[in-house]
Formats: C-alpha cells, sequence, structure tokens
C-alpha cells in the first residue's frame, strides 16, 4: 500500500514536473495569422488586420490577473512611450488573453485601466487587447511561440501560472524575440522591434526567471550563509598563519647574519667613540 | 673568463637534464620561472587581442557581418577569461615579481621555489583546460568572464571546464601569493627592514595577502556552481530555491580584491621607476607603502558596489558606496606622492619613464570615472553601459598593462643585459598611447547616452562611436606588435649596456645583467632606505661587496 501511493506520488509530481512552464523559445516559427479575435471595441478581425503588416509586441495575459499581468502591461505602457518609435506607424501592440471566459468588455475595461497612465500621443488602435472563445485558437498560438501557462482552479477562482515576458512579432508573424521579466529597456525593445522590421530572429541572452506564483513564496525560502562560515575559516587560517610569520621572523641563517653585522656595527661605533 | 648567468646554469627539480627544453619546464630557478609565465602569459595575451579585434569588427557596421551573436557572446566571454585569469591578475607578480623580488630584497631565490615551479604547472593546466574547452562539445562559455548564476548553471556551453579552468587557475594564483609572503617575512636581506624594502615589494605584499585570502572564496564559489551544475542541487537558481545574489556576493568578495590584486603591483612598479628618472628620492615613502596595505583592506569592503542594482538594501548601498569612496583615498595619495617627487626635479623622458606619465594620466580617468560609478543616484544610469567598460578599461588597460609595458621596458636591461631601441620604444608609446584613447574614450560618451554593455549589435545613432573605436583598436595593435617586435629584435642586437643603465638605486641593479644563477654571492647588509641620491648619482654602491670572493 505504502509502496503504491509512494509510487503515485511519485508518478504525480514527475507528470507535473514535465509539463513545467516558462518561454520556451521558438525560432523561425511563425503564428497563424488568419486566426480571427475579439478586439475591445467588439470587432472581429484577423491578426494579419491587426497587424497591419508591422512589427508587432505580442504580450500574453488574462484580464482578471491578480499579480503578473498589470505590472507588465503598466511597465508596456511606459517603455513603448520612451522607445523613440511611433507606435500604430512604427510598431503595434497585440495583448492576448488565455482566459477564454474573457470577453471583449473585460478587455476595454483593462485597456482603459492601461492606457490613463499613457501621456504621450498614441493612435487607439496601436494597441488592441483581444479575446476568443476558442481555446484552440488560444492554444495554437501560445503553442507556436512556446508559452507555456497552467490553470488552477481555487475555491472558485481560476488562476494561472504563467511566465512573464513580451515577443516581438515581424511582420510576417515569425517570432523575432524574446524580452523576459516585467522590466524592459527602451534600448531593447527599440533593438527588438528594428530587427523585427528586418525579419530577423535572435536567440535571448538574459533569461530572468519570473513566474506568476499564485501560492506563498516565502516558504521555499533557502537560506545558506556560505560566506560566513567560508569567510570565518579562511580568516583564522590566515590570522594564525600571520602571527606565525611575524613570530619567526627571518629564516636562521640570515638571521644569524643580521646579529653579526649589528655586532661589528655596535663595535666600530665604539671604537670611533 | 666569462661570466656565467642563469642563462647559462639552472638547478631543475630532478637534478640536472641534458635536455635544454626539460632545463627549463623543470627549473626552479625564480628567474627562468618568470620567462615561462612571460612566453605563455603572451601567447593568451596574443590570442585575447585577436579576439577583442574581431568583436571590434563586429561592431564597426550595425547588424551582423563577423560573428553571430552566440558567437559574440563567447568570444567576450573569452577574451575576458583570458584577460582577467590568464593574464592581468598573474601578470605583473608572476613575471616581474618572480624575477624581481628575490632581487630586490637580496635573497637567493623565493622560499619555495619548488612550489613557484608547480605554481606555473598549474597555471599551465588551467590554461590548457580552458583551450581545450574551446574545442569540445557547444565551445567556449558564453556566459561572460563573471559566471553569473543562474545563466551558467543553464547554458549548454562548457562552462564546467572554463570553471575548472579558472580554479586551477586560482590555486596557482593562491601558491604564487603564500610564496612571496614567506619569503618577504623570511629571506629579507640582514638589515632590511620593512620600510627599508623598495616599494615594488611592499605592493607585491600586499597583493600576495590578497591572493592567500581573497582566492579561496572565489574557488569555493566556482565549486558550488560545478556542484549545482553536476548534481542539480539549488544553491544558487531560484528556479530550484537557490539564491543568484548569493552568487554575485561571493564572486565580487574575490572579484572586487583581484582588481587591487592587479593595480597594487602595478602601483609598486610606478613607485620604482619614478624616483630613478626623477634622480632623486621619493617622496612620501612611508605613505605610499602603508596607503598599499590599506587599498588591500578597504579593497576587501566594497564588493558591494557591483550589486547596485541587483536587489540590495539601501543601507548597504549607502555603506558600500561610501567605502568605495574610502578606497580612492590611499590611491589619491599615491598619485599626490609621484607628482611631488616629480615637482621640480630633473626628469629623463627615457621610455619606461614616458609609460609612467602616460598612465598617470590614463589611469586617473579611469579612477575618476570608477567614482562616478561609485555614486548611488548616478550608477543606475551608467550600469551595464558602455561607460563601465571603457571605464575598467582605461584602470586596467590604460593602468595595470600599460604599467607591465613601463616593467619591461625598465627591466629589459636586466632581464638581458641590453638595451632596446629607444627612439622606435618611444614610437611605440606614443602609437599605443592614442590608439588607446581612440578606442576606449568614445565609449565613455556612447556609454552615458546609453549603448549596453556586451550587445553585438546596436542601434544606428551608435555607429560613430562604434567607428571611432574601431580605428583606434587597429592603432593601438599596430602599436603593441611593433614594441613587441622592438624589444624582441633587442634580445639578439642589442647594444649591451652594463649592470645599470638607469643610474637606479635598488639592489637589482647592483648585480650583474643578466644575473648569476644565485643572483648575490655574498648577501649584502641593508641599513638605508632604497632610494638615496645624491647630486643625481645612487648613493650606495655594493657591488664590490656582493661579488667579493667569486
Amino acid at each position: 500500500m505504502l509502496f503504491r501511493t509512494l509510487l503515485t506520488i511519485f508518478l504525480v509530481t514527475t507528470t507535473l514536473f514535465s509539463k513545467e512552464i516558462g518561454i520556451y523559445e521558438q525560432q523561425e516559427v511563425a503564428i497563424d495569422l488568419d486566426l480571427k479575435f475579439t478586439n475591445e471595441y467588439n470587432q472581429t478581425k484577423t491578426l494579419r488586420e491587426y497587424m497591419n503588416d508591422k512589427p508587432t509586441i505580442l504580450t500574453i495575459n488574462y484580464y482578471n490577473c491578480p499579480t503578473l499581468c498589470s505590472p507588465l502591461l503598466y511597465e508596456v505602457a511606459d517603455v513603448v512611450q520612451r522607445v523613440g518609435l511611433e507606435p500604430g506607424k512604427d510598431f503595434n501592440v497585440l495583448t492576448l488573453s488565455i482566459e477564454k471566459n474573457d470577453t471583449f468588455k473585460h478587455a476595454k475595461t483593462t485597456k482603459d485601466k492601461i492606457f490613463k497612465t499613457i501621456k504621450t500621443p498614441f493612435k487607439v488602435n496601436a494597441w488592441n487587447f483581444l479575446s476568443t472563445q476558442s481555446q484552440e485558437d488560444i492554444d495554437n498560438i501560445t503553442d507556436s511561440v512556446g508559452f507555456k501557462y497552467e490553470r488552477r482552479v481555487k475555491d472558485g477562482v481560476v488562476d494561472y501560472l504563467h511566465p512573464a515576458a513580451i515577443i516581438v512579432l515581424t511582420p510576417t508573424g515569425k517570432v523575432s524575440r524574446y524580452l523576459n521579466g516585467i522590466k524592459y529597456l527602451p534600448f531593447d525593445l527599440k533593438l527588438a522591434i528594428l530587427e523585427a522590421s528586418d525579419e530577423k530572429t535572435r536567440p535571448t541572452i538574459a533569461n530572468t526567471l519570473l513566474y506568476c506564483f499564485a501560492y506563498d513564496a516565502e516558504s521555499k525560502t533557502y537560506i545558506f550563509k556560505a560566506e560566513k562560515i567560508v569567510g570565518g575559516i579562511i580568516f583564522f587560517i590566515v590570522l594564525s598563519f600571520f602571527i606565525y610569520l611575524i613570530r619567526t621572523g627571518r629564516r636562521s641563517d640570515i638571521a644569524e647574519l643580521q646579529k653579526k653585522k649589528e655586532e661589528e656595527k655596535k663595535k666600530n661605533n665604539d671604537s670611533t667613540k | 673568463m666569462t661570466r656565467k648567468t642563469f642563462y647559462d646554469e639552472t638547478h631543475t627539480v630532478f637534478g640536472h637534464h641534458e635536455n635544454k627544453l626539460f632545463q627549463w619546464i623543470f627549473s626552479i630557478d625564480h628567474k627562468r620561472i618568470a620567462f615561462l609565465y612571460m612566453i605563455v602569459m603572451f601567447a593568451f595575451f596574443v590570442v585575447a587581442l585577436g579576439v577583442a579585434l574581431s568583436m571590434r569588427l563586429e561592431l564597426f557596421f550595425p547588424g551582423e557581418q563577423l560573428l553571430t551573436p552566440d558567437q559574440f557572446n563567447q568570444a567576450f566571454t573569452l577574451h575576458g577569461v583570458i584577460m582577467v585569469f590568464l593574464f592581468i591578475i598573474p601578470g605583473i607578480p608572476a613575471i616581474f615579481g618572480n624575477f624581481l623580488l628575490p632581487l630586490l630584497i637580496g635573497a637567493k631565490d623565493v622560499s619555495f621555489p619548488r612550489l613557484n615551479l608547480f605554481s606555473w604547472w598549474l597555471f599551465l593546466a588551467g590554461a590548457i583546460i580552458a583551450i581545450v574547452s574551446l574545442f569540445v562539445g557547444d565551445g567556449f562559455a558564453d556566459t561572460g568572464w563573471t559566471f553569473y548564476a543562474p545563466y551558467s548553471v543553464n547554458t549548454n556551453t562548457n562552462v564546467l571546464m572554463a570553471l575548472t579552468a579558472a580554479y586551477i587557475l586560482g590555486m596557482a594564483s593562491i601558491l604564487t601569493g603564500l610564496n612571496f609572503v614567506v619569503t618577504i617575512h623570511r629571506l629579507r636581506a640582514p638589515g632590511m627592514d620593512f620600510f627599508k624594502m623598495p616599494l615594488f615589494v611592499w605592493g607585491l605584499y600586499s597583493t600576495a595577502w590578497i591572493q592567500v585570502l581573497a582566492t579561496p572564496v572565489v574557488g569555493i564559489t566556482l565549486i558550488l556552481v560545478i556542484i549545482e551544475k553536476t548534481l542539480g542541487i539549488g544553491i544558487f537558481d531560484p528556479s530550484k530555491g537557490g539564491d543568484p545574489i548569493l552568487y554575485e556576493h561571493l564572486f565580487w568578495i574575490y572579484s572586487h580584491p583581484a582588481v587591487y590584486l592587479m593595480i597594487l603591483p602595478a602601483f609598486g612598479v610606478v613607485s620604482e621607476i619614478v624616483p630613478t628618472f626623477c634622480r632623486r628620492t621619493i617622496f612620501g615613502y612611508r605613505a605610499i607603502a602603508i596607503s598599499s596595505a590599506m587599498i588591500s583592506i578597504i579593497g576587501y569592503l566594497v564588493w558591494g558596489h557591483h550589486l547596485f542594482s541587483s536587489g540590495m538594501s539601501e543601507w548597504a548601498k549607502v555603506v558600500f558606496s561610501f567605502l568605495t569612496f574610502f578606497v580612492s583615498i590611499p590611491t589619491g595619495i599615491k598619485f599626490f606622492d609621484w607628482i611631488a617627487t616629480m615637482y621640480k626635479g630633473s626628469i629623463v623622458m627615457a621610455t619606461p619613464m614616458l609609460w609612467v606619465v602616460g598612465t598617470i594620466v590614463t589611469f586617473a580617468i579611469g579612477g575618476l570615472t570608477g567614482v562616478v560609478l561609485a555614486t548611488l543616484g548616478i550608477t543606475i544610469h551608467l550600469h551595464d553601459t558602455y561607460y563601465v567598460v571603457a571605464h575598467f578599461h582605461y584602470a586596467m588597460l590604460g593602468g595595470v598593462i600599460f604599467m607591465m609595458f613601463a616593467a619591461m621596458h625598465y627591466w629589459f636591461p636586466k632581464f638581458f643585459g641590453k638595451m632596446y631601441n629607444e627612439t622606435k620604444a618611444k614610437f611605440a608609446f606614443w602609437t599605443i598611447f592614442i590608439g588607446f584613447n581612440l578606442l576606449w574614450f568614445p565609449m565613455f560618451i556612447a556609454g552615458a547616452l546609453g549603448m549596453p554593455r556586451r550587445y553585438f549589435d546596436y542601434l544606428p545613432e551608435f555607429t560613430i562611436y562604434h567607428q571611432i573605436s574601431g580605428v583606434g583598436a587597429f592603432v593601438i595593435i599596430f602599436g603593441m606588435l611593433y614594441m613587441g617586435y622592438n624589444l624582441y629584435k633587442a634580445i639578439s642586437n642589442g647594444e649591451p649596456c652594463g649592470r645599470n643603465p638607469w643610474n637606479a638605486t635598488t639592489l637589482e641593479w647592483q648585480i650583474d645583467s643578466p644575473p648569476l644563477l644565485e643572483n648575490f654571492v655574498n648577501t649584502p647588509y641593508i641599513d638605508f632606505e632604497p632610494y638615496d641620491y645624491k647630486d643625481g648619482k645612487p648613493v650606495h654602491d655594493l657591488y664590490d661587496e656582493i661579488h667579493k670572493g667569486r
């Protein structure tokens, strides 16, 4: 019985482990631009129409997200103003919901919240907030870009574990670059957009690990005061070594020579007196 | 009677060898070991220069030309690892320290000659492992020379081999440091107390303590990364419950003192050259000596300034910022003492002195921009930009390596008993100096405007800075090759120059050039200050006393 339980636990954990959430970077893959999504004004268009033959920043979120999505979207709103390019002319932004129960109303609320923070001129249609009722279409997009997430229902509340990253797409829908985390340098983003407009694809260098965890991360704290232990031992050894050196002084033959010379010097001094 | 120098006879670890090569690679003579280091290190220096040039070429135009992004990551890692671990850190102590330390303190060799040879073999082993990792598996590590976790834990490139190499090189460094500390304590000539030692010895002494104290920390850190990579134990990787900031702390606890480990012997070289070419005793001998020790102590307490933007409490930031400002005080003391020595002196502008004056300019820029970076508000803007790259190249190349070049020109007559062509050497200096400033100065501006470091590509508005740098890179490399050629020619064709061509006062100039196998026939008695001049001539000449009864 015990063996069986252990085996079940083992199997369950390994299955969970194998479905690890995160960004699995894909190179040279394109998303299907003919998929249709509804925007925040309840218009349904294809992705091709939304992207309008421009490099596009894609963010994947859901509109009731309690933690990671808002800071991510606010950061995108901030960085696109500082990137030195014109939204709607040089690039577009698309936000896609992974929750199929999200509607255009949820999208509109989120958009209004985010757009309140934008201070520079910004074409309304340069950033659309999309949703769809088709789980298949959502999966199609997230699989193509390697965005692995997990749906959890706890006390009747739907919640997602998902990575934080934005994806820059070329005008033909190829993944050009991933920017990980929830902080993006304008320089990085500008370079990514310029590369995307040249249809170039590149792997990411920095890969900050950041996940939307709904549970308390404190319990996982791991403290190892290596520096204190190592530092203490080394300091003690070196201190004793130093004291030893000071106490023993010169090598015996040189010390003898020193003694002899000093005596000679003393004698000379005495004789000159 | 022809004099037998250390080139003609040697002690080896296995007794006598007929084979000339074995007489070198198994020699326990500190002077030969210095040459062994020199050969390996300069071979690697040339490789790292080539890699650096390939990066500059890649960056000459925006977009991808010569290197792919992945190759570029490997290139800057290779450049950093070679330059830091194989060239600058061992640099002056391993070549000039090994050759000169016993000569400067009147000893026949270092305390542990066999250990000294063992250190070189370890150094060679580390170097070979680093080279092998280039050609197996996914190629050289692409982490940058700092091996920051968690990326170093997750990448598939040969990080394990690079870490092992760095670890072995660290061991070589510890053993050399230990050897020097013991040598300075135990083998000083009779009468020479600590404040009668030449200042280069003070520099080596402070350096040796850093090697002994700090290197074990990085050794253990590298082992922790190896454990994490091979056994999957979460030490630094947050997805396994580890702490990446811990890695940064452990790494910089060594690697910041390592910066002083590089520069202190270089300061020692300046303190030797300045009095010689000003023909007067150095101003503030004790202040310079003690400031070396102060730098090595305070240098331990500033590592946190590498983590200003990686997450640290505000209080810790303020403390580290102020400690970093403090470390510039002993450095400033040295600079003012050198300038005070030169003030109203009749300076002989021979090549070594020219290098020193040039370095005072470049290192001052490197040092002062370091103070800018230690300022909390500004560093957030400049962190990880070309400003930092320019800063540390002004300090490392424009400080340490330039002083190594100065030392090469200053002690060249002692090494070979011959003199190089002075005009050509000065021409090489000016080429390198101009090329250096062309190469690095534009990066301060590009960095302040937001050009990030370690990028293989850039926005079109930065093109001009990269192109000026690219031209500078060619100029400086031409200068270095020309300098190397001039010195190499002088080994065979140089004019014989006698034992003391510079009218210097310290002990190494009171014996023949090149030195005898065991340096001193009779151990001298030293009861005077190291830099005594009267009417532009050295006061003490111990040549006859040292060579009596030969």
